[in-house]
């Protein structure tokens, strides 16, 4: 069944394990500034078997056209967040999909972070040392500030404008859903953008390190699938679709 | 800081530490898990001192690189090394009002929370709600320095400020000269700077006390006053 989409909503998704992560997280998000005549809504998915899954579910239980895939221990603190995402999307409708943090070109090995970011910050959080004072009272961003375009998307918080099926078929844990859906979105002809932070607008508070057990095998997974694009370019690849 | 002679090397190596992940999860997770039965036991039993017996799972990283790419492995040691500090010092152990480890990480979390809160200084009320829970653990000032420089903050002039405003009527004179001076190490501010030199006066360190008021820059008239008092005193 074909459901109407509201397009004057926002849904923040979010799969979690975790009660007092979760209630950090909820802390942040009421404090976020909701532009007028929208709506917003938050969705938890409990011990979901797999990020996509997890996502899928939340994807297909909500009516918003805006969807803010997250972690449950990301914290945003730029108060304007929706109203920031919102003109970045209305400035462009191919801008299918904004992250925090991106990458321009696709690694050769298939991890991401071997290339040169764009965003927030360098390794899965935001790099607070470049902003020793950073005051969030302050801050605003302006489209002037800039976006810029990227082939993949880190997948601490994902924000999207339309409805892509998630990879649930191949990927069962935790690991490269961010990439698979990047892929997705860009195989389907849509922009990526990351909006360029004079501070960080989130904190992603992962311990500083990453839980990497399974993330070789599903490495491997993204490698086969995407060979064709390895070390290439979100400008290479659009030239394809 | 390993050194590669050309990218490709590097790749390798990255491609090899994650093969090597993947081959030893099964033991790692069996490793962990007794770890925390462990924790259990000794927050059970309050028996701290045999906590140091998982040091040798972080401090010999040949033996175990793979508790060094996980978040809870990491706090683990941390709270070791707090603990080792605090019991030197005589303090009552952060760890102390937790029962078991899932206690202990909560306590662990909510304590960053909290002091996040109070760096960030977002609202009153946040701030409150992160005071009210501060002052309701053991927190020494060996935790919150150890906490504040392996999890993320960097405001460290807010973070500082605001907890020993929070803090003060806990922590003893000795704690407070402590967390102060480290802030002064790190930020000399003016309000923290002074007030450094109002608790070196209080113990009667009046040398001291001199010594942090001459590095203010540019002080007010009131200051200048109270350095020439001083300096008449010694």
């Amino acid at each position: 069944m074909c459901k109407t989409i509201n397009d004057h909503k926002f849904a923040f998704i979010l799969c979690t394990n975790n009660d007092i992560y979760l209630q950090e997280c909820f802390h942040y998000l009421n404090q976020l500034v909701i532009p007028d005549n929208y709506e917003m809504d938050i969705l938890t998915i409990y011990d979901a078997a797999s990020m996509t899954s997890g996502y899928s579910e939340g994807m297909a239980s909500t009516d918003a056209k805006y969807k803010i895939y997250m972690h449950q221990d990301v914290f945003i603190l730029n108060r304007y967040f929706l109203c920031d995402i919102l003109s970045i999307f209305q400035s462009d409708s191919s801008i299918g999909m904004i992250g925090m943090v991106g990458y321009p070109t696709i690694s050769k090995n298939g991890i991401m972070w071997h290339q040169r970011w764009i965003g927030a910050d360098p390794l899965y959080g935001s790099d607070f040392s470049a902003y020793p004072h950073a005051d969030y009272k302050q801050y605003r961003y302006s489209l002037s500030d800039g976006i810029a375009d990227v082939a993949l998307i880190d997948g601490c918080i994902m924000i999207t404008s339309y409805d892509l099926s998630w990879e649930d078929k191949l990927l069962k844990d935790w690991h490269f859903y961010d990439a698979f859906q990047s892929m997705n979105f860009l195989l389907n002809g849509y922009r990526i953008v990351v909006p360029l932070q004079k501070l960080p607008w989130f904190i992603h508070d992962d311990g500083r390190i990453l839980s990497m057990w399974n993330y070789n095998k599903y490495r491997k997974i993204f490698m086969e699938k995407y060979a064709p694009y390895l070390g290439k370019s979100y400008s290479d690849i659009r030239k394809h679709t | 800081m390993a050194t590669y002679e050309s990218l490709n090397e590097f790749l390798q190596e990255a491609e090899r530490d994650l093969q090597k992940l993947e081959a030893d999860k099964s033991y790692c997770l069996d490793l962990y898990k007794s770890m925390q039965q462990h924790i259990d036991l000794c927050l059970g039993t309050k028996q701290y001192e045999s906590l140091f017996d998982l040091f040798p799972y972080f401090e010999e990283p040949d033996s175990y690189p793979q508790f060094h790419n996980s978040s809870e492995t990491k706090r683990i040691h941390i709270l070791l090394n707090i603990l080792k500090l605090e019991l030197k010092y005589e303090k009552t152990p952060f760890l102390s009002t937790a029962n078991d480890y899932n206690g202990i990480m909560a306590q662990y979390l909510m304590t960053i929370f909290a002091m996040r809160r109070l760096e960030l200084a977002l609202s009153e009320e946040a701030m409150a709600e992160a005071a009210t829970y501060l002052t309701s653990v053991p927190l020494t000032i060996y935790a919150a320095m150890f906490i504040s420089q392996n999890e993320y903050f960097e405001n460290y002039e807010n973070l500082f400020w605001n907890l020993y405003t929070c803090m003060k009527s806990i922590w003893p004179i000795g704690d407070k000269i402590q967390w102060l001076t480290w802030l002064f190490e790190r930020e000399p501010v003016q309000q923290a700077t002074l007030e450094l030199a109002s608790l070196y006066m209080e113990v009667h360190n009046y040398s001291r006390a001199y010594q942090y008021l001459t590095a203010i820059p540019s002080p007010s008239k009131d200051i200048v006053a109270l350095i020439s008092s001083l300096k008449e005193l010694l």
